[in-house]
């Protein structure tokens, strides 16, 4: 499609703005910064030579700088027109129509040649139901305005009062002198004293006028070498060929004048009014304003008015970009009849307010403990698991259940589980909280109504890791949640990790559907308490015992999974008890030793470490030449996985 | 009736020619509609009988494009000068915020130039307004023709308040504008004082021109 050259000249930059066209300005700004969201379609109309080519080139080359993306098509209303005409008699009307979709920004000038022709009207209507349906902005110039096209179509007449009409009004005195300067600027020519304001005080058209008077004093000075003063610039003007508008645009020069005193004297509701005008135009509800429009009061009361009104939608314009910040598909984002209406600025900070509750990330893991810095042993078959789901979070193992007494080290594991997950992946979110406060927080958030925030800040955590979830026991609404809450992570392939003092089955207090999903992952247990440090002990790393079933069988603890299984494979599970051949070694108390923040761990651990009761295999038991036909459960198949 | 209106930025007055039948009201439209450029030229809207003679008004909205910002534009209407329609007279005549009295400068339209005046008087202050207090302009009209009364006589008759006086011969252009000039000024500064004196703004929509 045939589009023609935007002239590099007409931006927005060179366009001098004054009373007479301040709003075509304004609102073409705004088109060129936002193509398709708010003045659409914009109907800028004017007498000739009055910048209306100007503008819409602006747009165009705005528009193209801002957003590079944007199918932009500038042309003629002819020209258009023609091209939709052949493509239709060319029978290619479907292939255009997807052409014209993918228009952007569509620019036509001189939109008037439409009276009369009702075939062109038909198919221009068809055209921009296309475009605009698509999102595209539409930007059309005339030399009239729209009802004073003659025959035009009554759907078309609707559209453009759908969108903005604008005028450009002829500049008046001031701005004609600052055209007449840039123009000489722009033609790398200086004027002396007085010729910008003698040529402005003429009564020319329009600025095409202004600046054929303008180039012709240029002209003589180019010609002659010399500088035109003001005297003799008004000479040549006079001269032969002096430009005027006529009676009437006499008559409109000298009723502008008076209009502007009129004017100059009621600045402050004229600070009301601009103010209406202005917010209006960006969308914003006026009522205060508009209130004080019809009973006025003192000048102070009206600047203090709008300062506050200002004030007010600054505010809303930070809320608004707090939200879109914190969420950027936020639904709050289309309360627009709140987050433009200033006088609700208070109900738009709830709602931010409920944004940023739901939108604060759930808090993070300890940072005091890592694989590495855990008080237990690695080879711990639980400490594997960890590791082995924090490798391939949400798919693998998953949930995971860590289940032992005070002091076994399972917050601490679950913490480095998260802080695994947050190092393999900075982006990754991971909530690491205890149930207590799981609880709380759904209190506080019923309290202020906000439970829907409340559960959204959950569930968009990839990894969701809750200590001590046997406090939820006698919970309803807890649970309920926790319940629907572990459904919809599971279903997002969020990685999931309890911790209890008992294994699921012995659970007290919690529902059955959300015991047995509890536990309806890996079930993995620590003995506890957790081993006290000894600074010798990594030099002094001897290999593993294998102690087999003579190994001091405390209390072989059992996950869930294991206390299932068969009686008649005892041996493997008394085997089970000690992987750390420092057993019974450590004694010293270590409070505080690694951190502390965690329940279990800080705790002067008496007896040494008996850390590694998990169920887990030792190496003796992983000779996967004896092994694989004996593992009916999945988590014996993990001692193979883990390796 | 005229309006600044800060929220749609607009500035609406009503100027209404008044006078004797056949005093040329609707020959002023005509030239200021005909000096319109083609940018601006709206439809003047005129009722007339066969003869020519205006039966109910004449009606031509003048938009003067965006001044200082605000979109502005006189409704410029004449009355039917006729006796027997005095019911339009009155009817145009309301909200009316300046008047341009069109006087037949011929000798022998002189008492029906005193009586349409009294008529206005009377008219204006039906509506409650006092001739004194309304911006009002006096037209000396068709002084090309032989033997009219000059503007000097008819001054000494007819502008007995004193306001503003062109002569005119409206049929060639002369003095049309002139005309149009001063009252719209009489009427835009009225408009200014009246604002400054009661703080009085209209904020709502403009109102329809009837």
């Amino acid at each position: 499609m045939r589009t023609l050259e935007l002239d590099p000249r007409f931006t927005f930059e060179a366009f001098i703005v004054g009373e007479g066209n301040r709003l075509a300005c304004a609102a073409a700004r705004r088109v060129a910064e936002s193509p398709g969201s708010t003045y659409n379609p914009l109907f800028i109309y004017s007498a000739s030579g009055l910048g209306k080519t100007h503008l819409v080139t602006a747009i165009g080359q705005y528009a193209r700088r801002v957003l590079p993306e944007l199918r932009i098509v500038y042309d003629t209303l002819e020209h258009f027109m023609e091209a939709v005409m052949a493509a239709i008699e060319e029978g290619e009307r479907e292939s255009f129509r997807e052409q014209l979709g993918e228009i952007g920004l569509l620019l036509l000038d001189d939109v008037q040649f439409l009276a009369g022709r009702h075939r062109t009207q038909e198919e221009l209507l068809r055209a921009w139901d296309t475009i605009t349906s698509r999102g595209g902005q539409v930007v059309l110039t005339s030399d009239r305005p729209p009802h004073e096209i003659d025959g035009l179509d009554e759907r078309l007449l609707s559209r453009f009062a759908g969108g903005l009409i604008v005028d450009v009004g002829p500049p008046d005195y001031e701005t004609r002198v600052a055209i007449v300067r840039r123009k000489a600027e722009e033609r790398g020519q200086t004027l002396a004293d007085g010729v910008a304001e003698a040529l402005a005080r003429f009564a020319f058209a329009n600025v095409r006028e202004l600046q054929g008077a303008l180039n012709r004093i240029l002209a003589v000075q180019e010609l002659e070498g010399r500088e035109i003063g003001a005297e003799e610039a008004e000479r040549i003007l006079r001269s032969p060929v002096r430009a005027t508008g006529g009676e009437f645009h006499d008559f409109v020069a000298e009723i502008s004048e008076t209009v502007g005193e009129m004017l100059a004297h009621d600045t402050a509701e004229r600070q009301l009014a601009d103010a209406i005008l202005r917010w209006e135009g960006e969308g914003y509800r006026t009522r205060r304003l508009e209130a004080a429009l019809a009973e006025p009061g003192s000048d102070e009361a009206i600047e203090q008015l709008v300062r506050g009104f200002e004030a007010d939608v600054a505010r809303l314009r930070e809320i608004v970009s707090e939200i879109a910040a914190l969420d950027p598909g936020a639904p709050e984002l289309d309360r627009l009849e709140l987050l433009r209406d200033p006088d609700r600025v208070e109900e738009a900070e709830v709602l931010l307010e409920g944004v940023r509750d739901r939108m604060r990330p759930l808090p993070a893991p300890p940072g005091t403990f890592t694989f590495a810095s855990l008080p237990l042993e690695p080879d711990l078959f639980a400490v594997r698991v960890a590791a082995a789901a924090a490798e391939e979070p949400g798919s693998r193992y998953n949930p995971i259940y860590i289940h032992g007494p005070e002091n076994s080290g399972k917050s601490a594991l679950l913490a480095a589980l998260g802080r695994a997950l947050m190092d393999a992946d900075p982006e990754r979110s991971v909530g690491y909280l205890d149930g207590a406060t799981f609880a709380r927080e759904l209190i506080q958030a019923i309290e202020k109504n906000r439970v829907d925030g409340w559960r959204i800040r959950f569930r968009r955590t990839d990894a969701l890791l809750i200590d001590d979830v046997d406090v939820l026991a006698d919970t309803e609404r807890a649970q309920a949640e926790l319940f629907h809450l572990f459904d919809d992570l599971i279903r997002a392939g969020a990685q999931l990790a309890f911790t209890a003092s008992c294994p699921p089955q012995e659970l007290t207090g919690l529902e059955d559907r959300l015991r047995t999903r509890l536990g309806s992952g890996v079930v993995v247990e620590l003995e506890g308490p957790v081993r006290t440090e000894t600074p010798a002990r990594d030099a002094e790393e001897p290999p593993l015992q294998m102690e087999g079933p003579d190994l001091p069988a405390e209390e072989p603890a059992l996950a869930a999974e294991e206390s299932a299984l068969p009686t008649e494979e005892p041996a493997w599970h008394d085997g089970a008890a000690a992987f750390d051949p420092e057993a019974g070694a450590g004694t010293e108390a270590a409070t505080g030793a690694r951190g502390g923040t965690v329940d279990a761990v800080g705790v002067a651990a008496e007896g040494g470490e008996r850390d590694g009761s998990v169920r887990g295999p030792d190496r003796w038991f992983e000779d996967r030449e004896k092994l694989p036909i004996r593992w009916p459960y999945p988590v014996d198949r993990l001692s193979e996985e883990l390796e | 009736m005229s309006l600044v209106n800060y929220s749609s930025r607009e500035i609406t007055c009503k100027i209404v020619y008044y006078g004797p039948g056949r005093s040329g009201k609707t020959t002023n439209l005509q030239h200021v509609h005909a000096s319109l450029p083609d940018g601006r030229k709206s439809q003047m809207v005129s009722l007339a009988t066969e003869t020519d003679r205006t039966l109910f008004f004449d009606f031509l909205p003048l938009d003067l494009g965006t001044i200082s910002g605000f979109r502005t534009r006189l409704q410029l209407y004449t009355v039917p000068g006729q006796v027997y329609y005095n019911a339009t007279r009155k009817l145009v005549l309301r909200g009316a915020d300046g008047i341009v009295f069109v006087a037949d400068s011929q000798r022998e339209q002189l008492e029906e130039n005193i009586e349409s005046l009294r008529n206005l008087q009377e008219n204006l202050l039906e509506h409650g307004f006092d001739i004194r207090e309304i911006p009002l302009i006096l037209q000396y009209n068709k002084q090309d023709l032989p033997g009219v009364l000059s503007p000097e006589v008819l001054e000494e008759v007819l502008n007995f308040r004193g306001v503003p006086s062109f002569p005119a011969t409206a049929v060639t252009g002369v003095g049309v504008f002139d005309t149009l000039r001063r009252i719209s000024e009489l009427v835009l500064r009225n408009l200014s004082d009246r604002f400054r004196r009661t703080g009085e703004l209209a904020a709502g929509p403009t109102s329809s021109p009837q």
